[in-house]
């Protein structure tokens, strides 16, 4: 990942195929961390205002 | 068979020509309905008979009634040597040739001298026939006993059918027409049966096809019929099923962590490329 835009990309891919395995079985969210849960909110609200 | 077209107080009033037509007609269906002893007819046979036209033979072929058995016997007593009548029946030769079989005889006119006749031989070739004696029978031979009386065997209502064809101009085109009917009948049955044999042939592949239809409906009837299982094998089917979703929760949850750890990464890429 050279420039900023690159881990943009990145950061929201794997954002995204998160969400689609919540989705798929939200008891997964159960073992969370509040450090992931926080950075998973975050990148949330950044892949919401895309 | 009946003689339909002379009658024997007529004669003498018509031309000899009719006479032979009506020979000629008669040995088209003699072998047809007279085709063995069982089955004989009359005939009458007369070396010299007087026409409106000439003096000529006379054959006639059919079933002979009262009065023709009395026109005979009165030639008979006139001339026994000129004429012969008793019964007879036919058979088709191999080469086409209708064969009348002359059986017994009453009178002593020979057959011999009749097939000598010009017109006889002339008629004859027409009609594609030929009269023979049958066997043990010869021109020598005595006339047969008891026969005269046992040709009388129609009644006088007989004879107003036999004689209704006289007064009619002689041609074979009736004939020729009611054999072209009954040919073009068994024409069109021998199509109806092809029909009915066409029908048969696909009312059965119609059949095999329905037959076929149903077996494979059955067969696969079965094939969607669930057997329950026995309840133990049915317990280790549900806990099968369960270690399968356990298995694939537990690669969820790596997978997540590997997301997460990922996320975590990408996260701290970003935030540094944008300081």
């Amino acid at each position: 990942m050279k420039t900023k835009q690159e881990a943009l990309k990145v950061l929201l891919a794997v954002y995204s195929k998160l969400q689609k395995i919540y989705a798929q079985d939200p008891e997964l969210q159960d073992d969370a961390t509040e450090e992931d849960e926080k950075l998973y909110k975050l990148v949330g609200s950044m892949y919401g205002k895309l | 068979m009946k003689i339909v077209k002379l009658k024997s107080d007529k004669l003498s009033q018509i031309v000899s020509d009719v006479a032979q037509k009506a020979f000629v007609r008669a040995c088209g269906k003699v072998e047809i309905l007279h085709n063995s002893i069982e089955t004989a007819t009359g005939y009458l046979i007369v070396l010299t008979q007087s026409y409106k036209d000439s003096k000529s033979s006379l054959i006639v072929i059919g079933d002979l009634t009262t009065t023709w058995v009395k026109y005979a016997k009165e030639l008979k007593k006139q001339d026994t040597k000129n004429v012969l009548w008793g019964q007879c029946f036919a058979k088709k030769k191999e080469n086409g040739i209708t064969e009348i079989q002359l059986m017994n005889k009453v009178g002593n006119a020979k057959l011999s001298a009749l097939l000598k006749l010009p017109e006889v031989k002339a008629t004859l070739k027409k009609a594609k026939a030929d009269i023979v004696w049958a066997q043990g029978m010869s021109d020598e031979a005595a006339e047969t006993k008891g026969l005269e009386d046992n040709l009388e065997t129609l009644d006088e209502q007989d004879e107003v059918y036999i004689g209704e064809f006289i007064d009619t101009p002689a041609d074979d085109t009736t004939d020729r027409a009611n054999w072209e009917d009954i040919a073009e009948d068994a024409a069109h049955i021998k199509r109806r049966l092809i029909e009915v044999q066409q029908l048969a042939g696909e009312a059965k592949e119609k059949v095999k096809k329905e037959l076929h239809g149903l077996v494979l409906a059955f067969l696969n009837e079965i094939e969607i019929i669930e057997q329950p299982l026995p309840p133990k094998f049915q317990k280790f089917r549900m806990d099968l099923q369960q270690l399968q979703l356990k298995w694939q929760k537990q690669q969820n949850r790596k997978v997540v962590q590997q997301l997460r750890q990922q996320l975590k990464q990408a996260s701290l890429a970003y935030k540094t490329l944008q300081n």
